[in-house]
């Protein structure tokens, strides 16, 4: 069921107004419409979700009652393996049955028995879910002692699919308190879906046709260049719509889900970059493999932190697909944020020498933008030889000709619209920036905002980063 | 070395690191407004505090934990025992 569907509008109002009207039971009816929703999937991913989602319970509990740290950190490392054995089994199902596959027929033994479907959202789910024990090792939080408040954490529908990936000290705590119905919060609700929308149906999808036309194999280095500007536009408004209709649903329940972008590509160099972008993720990487392993690693402190930043880039590759493509978009990270760390003293020093003059910073941004643009380059090919066909067509291929047509506009439209949005929305707090216009300004916005989702509205769009 | 010497002595070691002699904080600034305190000046902080201060910290997760300035002296005093 896709969020921009009259389906999934039909069955919010539903739920919603259940919600609403049984206050003592708001917990139950979000869990019971997340397994519906889950369900629509496949009840196979109801029964793991539910089982790991049990088990994570236990092991947090046994964590809080371990007072030797050697206790804690077996209880974690318990999690870990389960979890980890989770994401191998489901996600990685196709790569091992693939080369068993091999092996079987050469013994003439059946093959594709260990094929299975992944569930849906498992990165996402699964990561959320580690938090439960992950807060409670990291003394952020009490276990949580309600199965019915875990269970309704992992499974809470409106991120199941592609985040924002919550943390349970942040989340669990709003599902301890029942929710009052606030008509400003509705309202934010609303503008973030509405948001969301456009960044899918009007950047994302009007976007997306022009960097499949010019990221064809055989174009020229001036259209591959082109493209890769148009697909960089177009996984920021899927990915980052998805993430506005996440937390404007999230907000109709009353609940407050993770900003998860924040205006990235205004950033001036890669190591702010994923400050700003898939933010639920990044500072869970940051939290749970970057620090713990440059703090185990400081003996020798800066290449414990290299060594650190390229096993996070290259766990999130991983953690995107089994395609080599994604080992070398972490590569091509990792690398991009070891040179950002070695510099620092030498930014420092021209920073006090030529201030912080408006062209170095947009210098810096160009720099931090196509060091992104070569990650995607890679991150969007079926395999590497092709992403490496296609830079080295960057250099060697013909410049010209490029076919603009109309695309172009689109491009600059998109590119300056994204610009401009990117802009208001760059401080969290400045995002409602709507609510703070004159009655008849809001008005204009609200038709703009109409007129446009009518014009790129398409049904059956999927989003990207529902594969992952 | 008194408790109320920690805290000057962290901004000492703090301001070598970054080598940024106008570098502050009091011990409510939380670690994520100090502009410097970057992961890699992070580490090497907690290194040069492990040899300034004679201690060793054994349990990453509480280190992991702290949010603001205080947190982390409060450790450093329960290591030392002051």
């Amino acid at each position: 069921m896709q969020f921009l569907s009259f389906e999934f509008a039909a069955a919010l109002a539903v739920v919603l107004a259940l919600y609403w009207s049984v206050e003592q039971a708001q917990n139950a009816i979000l869990l019971a419409a997340s397994v519906i929703f889950v369900a629509l999937f496949g009840w196979s991913a109801v029964t793991l979700l539910l089982v790991s989602t049990v088990a994570e319970w236990q092991i947090a509990l046994a964590v809080e009652r371990s007072a030797e740290p050697a206790l804690r950190k077996r209880w974690l490392w318990v999690s870990v393996s389960l979890n980890l054995s989770q994401l191998i089994y489901f996600k990685y199902n196709q790569f091992y049955v693939d080369t068993l596959a091999t092996w079987a027929q050469a013994a003439h033994l059946p093959a594709g028995a260990l094929a299975v479907a992944m569930p849906v959202g498992l990165s996402f789910w699964t990561l959320q879910k580690m938090t439960l024990t992950l807060d409670v090792y990291y003394r952020r939080m009490a276990a949580e002692r309600n199965l019915l408040r875990c269970i309704t954490f992992v499974a809470f529908f409106p991120t199941l699919l592609s985040g924002p990936i919550e943390r349970a000290s942040r989340f669990l705590p709003q599902l301890s308190v029942p929710r009052r119905w606030n008509y400003s919060v509705w309202c934010q609700g609303i503008w973030l879906l509405s948001l969301g929308a456009l960044h899918k149906c009007v950047l994302a999808d009007q976007v997306g046709q022009c960097a499949e036309a010019w990221l064809a194999p055989e174009q020229s280095g001036l259209a591959t260049l082109l493209g890769l500007w148009a697909y960089a536009l177009q996984i920021y408004g899927d990915f980052a719509g998805y993430s506005y209709m996440a937390r404007g649903v999230a907000r109709l329940f009353g609940l407050d889900v993770t900003q998860n972008f924040l205006a990235p590509y205004l950033t001036t160099n890669l190591s702010d970059f994923w400050k700003h972008w898939h933010v639920s993720l990044s500072s869970w990487l940051n939290d749970f493999i970057f620090n713990p392993l440059a703090l185990a690693l400081r003996q020798r402190p800066t290449l414990g932190v290299l060594a650190a930043a390229w096993a996070t880039f290259l766990t999130s590759g991983l953690w995107h697909g089994t395609g080599w493509q994604y080992v070398v978009w972490g590569a091509i990270h990792s690398a991009g944020i070891s040179a950002v760390l070695l510099s620092k003293n030498l930014r420092k020093r021209a920073k006090k020498r030529l201030g912080d003059p408006l062209w170095l910073r947009l210098l810096a941004g160009l720099v931090s933008f196509h060091t992104v643009c070569l990650g995607y380059l890679f991150f969007r090919s079926a395999d590497v030889q092709s992403g490496w066909a296609q830079l080295c067509g960057l250099f060697s291929g013909p410049w010209l000709p490029v076919a603009l047509g109309t695309n172009a506009w689109l491009l600059a439209a998109a590119a300056a619209g994204t610009v401009w949005l990117q802009g208001r929305a760059r401080q969290a707090s400045n995002l409602f920036w709507v609510f703070d216009l004159s009655p008849w300004r809001r008005a204009v916005v609200y038709a703009a905002l109409m007129a446009l989702l009518l014009r790129g509205y398409a049904p059956g769009e999927r989003f990207i980063y529902f594969q992952f | 070395m008194q408790r109320v010497d920690l805290l000057p002595a962290l901004l000492r070691i703090a301001r070598s690191v970054t080598d940024d002699d106008e570098l502050s904080f009091a011990a409510d600034t939380a670690f994520a407004d100090i502009e410097d305190w970057d992961s890699l000046n992070h580490i090497h902080i907690v290194v040069a505090m492990e040899q300034t201060f004679g201690i060793r910290f054994a349990d990453p997760a509480r280190l992991q934990s702290v949010v603001k300035v205080q947190d982390l002296l409060d450790i450093v005093a329960e290591l030392k025992g002051i």
